[in-house]
Formats: structure tokens, sequence, C-alpha cells
């Protein structure tokens, strides 16, 4: 099913909704609630006891929530929603650990969608038992009648078939074309060629199959309580066409999404009259390919501690730029050296402007030391965070532990950060982990170093009044509070009761996006 | 072109034309890739074998020689003997071949035969320039036929290598001929093949600024910036941004500092170093711990980076510095050659003096290292450094 929201809006939009017997999080001032009636697309009345009665009547449909936690809806603070909505469409390679594996898969899709071009997904050489990518006569040996076009699991490398290598328009003259002995590309390609070679098929998918993908993609987002995103689109590596693709039409989807446009063309965005510039602009890399920039070596790399990818220099401008323009700025750090360089932008943007109240922000910040903190709590920053990273590689022998040795015990102090009043909003950056905001929930909660554990109340407001915050919204969304936009989510259970080991199991019942029924299970 | 002629290209979609009129309309594909494959190996005989091998490799031995004999008549029929009685194939029981005295042109073999080394007239260049339509046999896969995709992959390497020399070529000689409105426009389309090439933007800036056209300059370099950035997220190299610097400094005096101090008299620096006996490049590194000090930083630090990592072997100071305000990814330096070090070390020295007039007052000579005694023998000394013992 595809959700549009002008649909909505035209059938119900007179119409009352009330919810009975909840335990209503609001999200302000630690007040809870019983009930709450739905005007419209916003939230009418809220209270205890007897009073919904009188609303009774008038509403067109009840929902008796018996109990169940009722939550603002949520908002996923990070999130790739166009690439995260065609790599759905793609194969995933990420669970195949040999050759084989990845030729099984292919020759499923081949056989399923004969003559299709096939695009993989997820593929990571350190996960293959040979341990290399394969080159295009192997990938042939399973499909040599379509292109197919894979991209490794941080999109640097991508591996094509003969058929693809012959169909796309390759520029085998730039850096990163790799050849065998007698001098004919093996279908391996990374650096510059990569670069162009991606731009060159992103940009051939036309915008109606970016719309059919990122509405179907939304129906399983709306399902886990999701009513608004910040969507990370175009710059490098992604596609800017996707960033012009959500500029144009994210009003025709059914939930919020606040774009984030990755670029650091401040004329462009100002043209585009964004309030904001960035998301996904690398000020490092990532831990996985041992890019993101740190103070010490990588455990299983020593002499590499990653590098940054501006100059002191260029990022002071750039930052500058932003704050004359009066933009907010969202920087992706990771590294504490990446941190650290964007702090001292900052400060020194806000020594020569004196502009504040900008909000700007630091993506994914997994590594800050408590002088980072402390400047940023000094700059009025904002943390966009990802717990469920902790989830995924975070603890003993997972993949922090194993770039970073006993460093890991340093990533995401959540209960640090918060504890010193820098505000975290919360993301999946899906695609990286699912759409999952009670999955992030449950990973700042249940953090596997425990000085860096969060109360559940505390991982909410992540994903609820923190995200709003994070993008100007607290006056129209974040909390449950009369005059608000009906953004609801109910939970499956009373999410304050359950142990924390289990709060990822809970599941939603209903989504209301501004008093729309989007996803309902309860009767 | 003589129209009467047959005219195979390959560059681009294939087009077979015979007196100026396509009959690529009327081939198989298969035909095609026949001609194509024969014209390739126009030097040499083709084993029939060897041709079924490329074209009919799942076919048994009789049906794949039935299918090369019925194409092989199909090409007899559709390109006849030329005016002077010629068959364009010339076909043995056992072989085949391109006939040489065919009268036919390609564009393939006319590009095969440029080489880069030689000299050859602008038209000429521009003439092979024109020739490339696009890639090599666009649009084509031979379902099964995988040494004959294979070629294609091969070939269309060739095929834009030798676009981009020719390409070279041609704008080497417009300037030589200061035809530079056309070298720009060559340029240009180079930057269309190869977007991210930091030569090609030095010389389209450079052309911009000798020509007087500096706001043109300007944009470009933005331009070309920002999809650095945008798309690889680096920066352009230091030979750019020196020239993207000097176009800023010479109409904007109050803009840079460094082209103020260029134009205005040196800033005076006197800096003091120490030396000790027993320690390899002491007084060298000390040398470089003082400029540090009492330098602009920024400014020491625009020397090619090179340079800068081979001297921070002997000055972690230098190190520290160049990670907190240059801190781009570096390559890990393991042990530097003395050798590099004492280079490092004068172009470091030659590079601060380019805006100073420095003095150097050194404590304590007679305790200087041996190895920076060699060094100082060096120096060049004159109105810019001036060394005091």
């Amino acid at each position: 099913m595809t959700y549009f929201r002008k649909q909505y809006y035209e059938v119900d939009m007179k119409r009352d909704l009330l919810i009975v017997n909840a335990r209503c999080l609001s999200m302000a001032d630690d007040a809870e609630y019983d009930w709450i009636a739905i005007r419209g697309r916003t939230i009418s009345d809220m209270g205890k006891g007897e009073g919904c009665k009188k609303y009774i009547s008038a509403a067109v449909k009840i929902i008796d929530a018996k109990g169940r936690t009722v939550l603002p809806g949520f908002i996923d603070s990070h999130f790739h929603i166009v690439q995260a909505a065609l790599n759905s469409r793609s194969l995933d390679l990420s669970r195949a650990r040999s050759f084989r594996d990845i030729g099984t898969l292919i020759s499923e899709a081949a056989k399923a969608s004969p003559g299709k071009s096939i695009r993989g997904i997820g593929l990571d050489e350190q996960n293959l038992k040979e341990g290399k990518f394969p080159d295009r006569i192997i990938i042939d040996r399973y499909c040599k009648d379509a292109p197919v076009f894979i991209n490794s699991v941080e999109y640097q490398t991508s591996v094509l078939n003969t058929y693809a290598l012959l169909y796309y328009k390759i520029p085998f003259t730039l850096d990163g074309i790799d050849f065998d002995e007698n001098q004919v590309p093996t279908g391996i390609i990374t650096h510059y060629a990569n670069v162009l070679l991606r731009d060159n098929v992103l940009r051939s998918i036309p915008n109606s199959i970016r719309m059919e993908a990122a509405s179907g993609f939304l129906d399983s987002v709306v399902e886990k309580g999701i009513t608004t995103i910040n969507a990370m689109e175009g710059g490098r590596l992604y596609c800017d066409k996707d960033a012009e693709f959500i500029y144009e039409s994210k009003d025709e989807l059914a939930i919020d999404v606040a774009l984030f446009y990755s670029t650091t063309d401040v004329a462009k965005v100002k043209e585009m009259q964004l309030p904001r510039i960035g998301g996904c602009l690398y000020v490092d890399g990532t831990f996985g390919a041992r890019t993101s920039a740190l103070t010490f070596e990588y455990n299983d790399c020593p002499g590499n501690m990653g590098g940054l990818n501006f100059t002191q220099k260029e990022m002071n401008q750039f930052v500058l730029e932003c704050y004359i323009n009066k933009l907010q700025l969202a920087l992706y750090t990771i590294g504490d050296r990446a941190i650290e360089q964007a702090l001292a932008a900052h400060e020194y943007a806000l020594d020569k402007t004196g502009n504040t109240g900008l909000r700007h922000r630091l993506e994914h910040v997994e590594l800050p030391t408590l002088d980072h903190i402390r400047r940023a709590k000094k700059l009025g920053l904002v943390f966009s965070m990802s717990p469920a990273y902790e989830y995924v590689w975070g603890g003993p022998n997972k993949l922090y532990h194993e770039r970073l040795g006993e460093n890991y015990k340093r990533t995401n102090p959540f209960n640090q950060i918060i504890g010193e009043g820098v505000v975290i909003c919360g993301g999946s950056d899906c695609d990286v982990t699912p759409a999952d905001p009670l999955l992030g929930i449950h990973a700042a909660v249940n953090h596997p170093v425990e000085p860096h554990r969060v109360s559940i109340y505390e991982a909410i407001k992540m994903f609820t009044c923190n995200g709003a915050y994070g993008i100007f919204e607290e006056d129209n969304k974040g909390t449950l509070e009369v005059g608000k936009l009906a953004d609801i989510v109910i939970l499956d259970s009373d999410i304050l009761s359950v142990p924390n080991e289990e709060i990822k199991d809970i599941k939603i019942m209903t989504t209301i996006k501004s008093g729309q029924i989007l996803y309902n299970k309860l009767k | 072109m003589n129209d009467s002629m047959l005219s195979i290209n390959m560059l681009g979609q294939v087009n077979i034309s015979r007196n100026g009129v396509s009959i690529t309309d009327k081939l198989s594909t298969k035909l095609m890739a026949l001609v194509c494959l024969l014209v390739l190996n126009a030097d040499r005989e083709m084993n029939r074998e060897r041709i079924s091998a490329y074209l009919w490799p799942d076919s048994d031995e009789e049906a794949a020689r039935y299918n090369l004999r019925y194409n092989l008549w199909m090409v007899k029929k559709l390109i006849p003997a030329d005016a002077n009685g010629q068959n364009f194939i010339i076909t043995t029981k056992e072989s085949c071949r391109i006939n040489k005295n065919y009268l036919f042109q390609c564009d393939k073999m006319r590009i095969d035969s440029f080489d880069p080394q030689g000299k050859r007239p602008v038209e000429e260049l521009i003439q092979l320039k024109e020739l490339f339509k696009g890639d090599f046999l666009e649009g084509f896969y031979l379902k099964n036929c995988g040494e004959f995709n294979e070629m294609i992959l091969f070939e269309r390497v060739v095929c834009q290598t030798k676009q981009i020399e020719i390409m070279k070529k041609l704008i080497d000689l417009y300037e030589e001929l200061n035809r530079w409105e056309e070298e720009l426009q060559v340029l240009h389309e180079m930057m269309a093949i190869e977007p991210y090439n930091e030569n090609f933007a030095y010389r389209i800036l450079n052309i911009c600024k000798n020509t007087g056209n500096r706001a043109a300059a300007i944009n470009y370099y933005k331009k070309f910036e920002g999809k650095l950035r945008r798309e690889l997220n680096i920066s352009p190299n230091n030979d750019l941004k020196l020239l993207y610097r000097t176009l800023t400094e010479e109409h904007c005096e109050t803009i840079d500092e460094y082209a103020c101090r260029n134009k205005a008299e040196k800033r005076k620096l006197t800096i003091e170093t120490h030396c000790m006996k027993g320690v390899d490049f002491f007084w060298a590194a000390d040398a470089v711990r003082a400029l540090l000090s009492k330098a602009d930083k920024k400014y020491l630090l625009e020397l090619d980076s090179n340079y800068i990592l081979d001297l921070c072997y002997i000055q972690n100071e230098l190190l520290l510095f160049y990670e907190k305000t240059v801190a781009k990814e570096h390559r890990e330096i393991g042990t530097v050659p003395p050798v590099r070090i004492v280079n490092a070390f004068l172009k470091f020295l030659s590079h601060a003096s380019a805006v100073y007039q420095i003095q150097i007052n050194i404590v304590d000579f007679c305790d200087m290292d041996p190895i920076s005694i060699e060094i100082l023998n060096h120096v060049e000394t004159g109105d810019n450094i001036e060394i005091i013992k």
C-alpha cells in the first residue's frame, strides 16, 4: 500500500479521533494523560479520568489503547531515504560469505526477473572467504544476459559483470579501473572512476522510480512509528538528484521530511530557501573502512589514524560562511580528531560573527571527549547520534572493539553528553541500521558500556522532543500537547514496565500522522 | 571522405556505408561483428576456427563453419567488389582476411595509426578528434561470445586512451601556436571526459588568466573546487590553489596578507637557534621549530606536503601543527633518508624566505652537529637569509 498524504487530508480533515485507556507520555514536563482527543491535524484536548466522555459522541473513531504506552510520533534524525528506498529494492549481498553465495543470489534474481538489470548492495569483501571482490568473469558465470552492478558495503567499490561494463558508460581512463594482465578491465571499479560511474548510474534512475521506491519504503517506516525523518540526501557517493527529488516531492510523501542537503554549495541552498545545509558532509570517514580521524592508531591497523577531508582552514571558511548566511549546519564527524576540527571551526566562526541560536549539529559524533562535549555545550551544538550503532558494533569483540581496541569503551557516551547538557537527537542512519526508533531506544538504554547507558525516558526524548528541537520544530511536534500536530504512536505494551533488555521487541500498534491513521493493528 | 568508398565506423554505434549510403540496417549483428573482427585484424589472416571461436563459441564445429560460410557470402553480397574488381574479403579454405587492396576507410584504423610521439598538423589532429562519436562498438554485446565481448572491452580502453592522447597533442599544439580559444574549447571537452583532472583544470585557469579573463578563471576555479568537494570530498591540489591565489591577489591587494608581502617590503624575522653536537640534524630541527614559533604557520604549511612530511621526521612540532592545521590524511612517516630531509629543509627555508627577511642567530655554533653544518653550507644566504654565528 502506498500512502499519499493529500488523499488523507481530503477524506478525514474534519473527523474527530479519540484515544482512550492510554498511558500517554507527553514528553513535556513529565506529564502523563489517560486520553487524547484529536481534531483534524492537531491534538485538541488531553486529560485524565472521565473527561474524555464529552468527545465520544463526536468521535468518528475511538481507539482503546488498553493501558499501552502512547508516545509522540518518532522523529528519526538521520536517514537516507532515497538510497534506503532504492536499496530496499536491490539485491542484498551483505550476508554473502563466498563467491558461490553471491552467485546463488544473483542467479535467483536473474531467474526471477530475466533480462532486468541487477543492483547488488552491501557486499563486504572482508566477509568473503576468498578475501577479495569477485571479478566480472566470476559474476558472468551467474548472469551474463543483463547488467549486474554491485555496490560494496560503503559504496567505495563497484563490481560489474561484462554486460554491465559494456552497458554503462565507463570512464576507463580515470583512476580506479582495475585491469587484468591483458589490460582488460576486471570489472572492479574504485576511486574516481567509481564516483563517476555511480553518478552516471544513479542519475539515470528516473524520479518516478524514486517516488515508487520511497512511497513503498515509507510503509515500513510508518510501521515502526516514524512520523518525521531528517533526510540526508545528495553528496559524495550518493547523488544530488536524490536531494533535488526530496526537495520537489517531500509534500507528496506520507510523513514529514526535513531535507538536509549534503553539499558545501551555500549559494545553492540559499537559492532553494532551505534553512539548513549538510547532513553527510564527511569531515572524516568510517570506523569500518578505518578512515575516521582518530588521535590514536587503529587497533587493527597500526600506523593508521584515519584522515580528515578538509584542512582546518577550509573548514573554518565553510563554517564561517554558514554562520554568516545563518544556515543551520550539520557536519558528519565520527572520530575524535574530526570532532575536534569541527568544534574548532565552530569556535572560529562564532568568534568572527557572534551568531548564535542556529542549533548547528554534529552527526554521529561517536568518539567525543569530555572536553569536546563541554565545548559543544558552550557553542549550543546538537549531537545527532545513532544509538543502534552500539547494538550492532558496540561491546567486546565487535567492530568498535576490533578497530579501536580498549577505546571502544569511549564510544557514544550518551549519559555523559546528556549530563553535560548537550541535546542528543536520535537517528537510525537508515539503512546502515534499520529504521526502528525502538531499537535505537533499546540500544541507548542497554549501551554495552554501563556508564554510558541512559534512562528509558531520556532515550525516548532522543527520538521525540529532542528530534523536534534538532530541526526547530518543537512548537509543532515532538511532544503530546494541545495544539500540536497529532503525530502519535501506540505501542503494544507499557514501555516503562518492560524489562530493559526487551525494549527492542516492543511492537508498534498504531501510527497517526497529523491526525491520520497511517497504520493500525488495534481493533 | 570519398563517397564512393566503403566506410566502416566503429566509434559510436556501428555504421557501415557504401557510396555514402548506410547499409547497416541490412546487416545482422553477427555479420557486423564479423566485419569488425576482420578489420581489427586487417594485418593478418584469421583462421576460420578462430573466427568461429569468437562468434559462435557454443555451436558445434559444423554449424560454426556453416554460419561463417553463410556470413561471408552475405558480406560478399552486400559489399560487392570495388571499382578495381577487388573483393572486400579474401577467403581460403582455412582462413579469411580483409583485402588490403580494397578501397575502404575505417575510423578505428585511422585512430590506431596515430602515434603520440609523432608530429601531426593541427588539421589532422582535429579530424582524428572528430572521429570519436562514442564508445567503441557502442551498444554491442554478443550473448555467449565472451572472447568477442572481452575484445570490445579491451578496444574501448584503447580508444578512450587514444582520444585523450590526441586531444593532449592538440592542446599542446594550440598552445605553441597561441590559439588560446581553441585550446580552451578542447580542454573543456577533455574535462567532460576526465572531470577531476587537475592538470586540465590548471591549464584552463592559466589560459583564462593569460588572456586577461580573470573573472572566468575565478568562476571556473570555484566550480571545480565545488565539484571536487561534492563528488570526491577533496580540495584542489596546491598548484591549483596557488594559481588561484595569484588570480585573487593581482586585483585585490588588501585581501591577502601574503600578496601584500610580496609587493611590500618583506617583514624581518629574527630567530634564535641552538646546537647539539651528538644529535644528527639537531640545529636544522631547531631552526624549523624557531621558524614555526615566529612565522605565520599557515603560510609555512603551504609548502608541498611531501616536503613538510619529510621534515616532520626531524621536528615533531611541525607534525603536530600540520595535523592540527592542515590535517589532511597523510602517508605514514617511516624512515626518511637524510637526503630528503636536507632537501626538504632547504625548500622550507626558501619558502619562508619568499615572504620574510630571515635572520638566523646560531647559539653555540661550535656544538653544531656535522650534518647540520653540511646543510648550513648549502643555505643560500643573501638579501632574504642572513646567518649570524
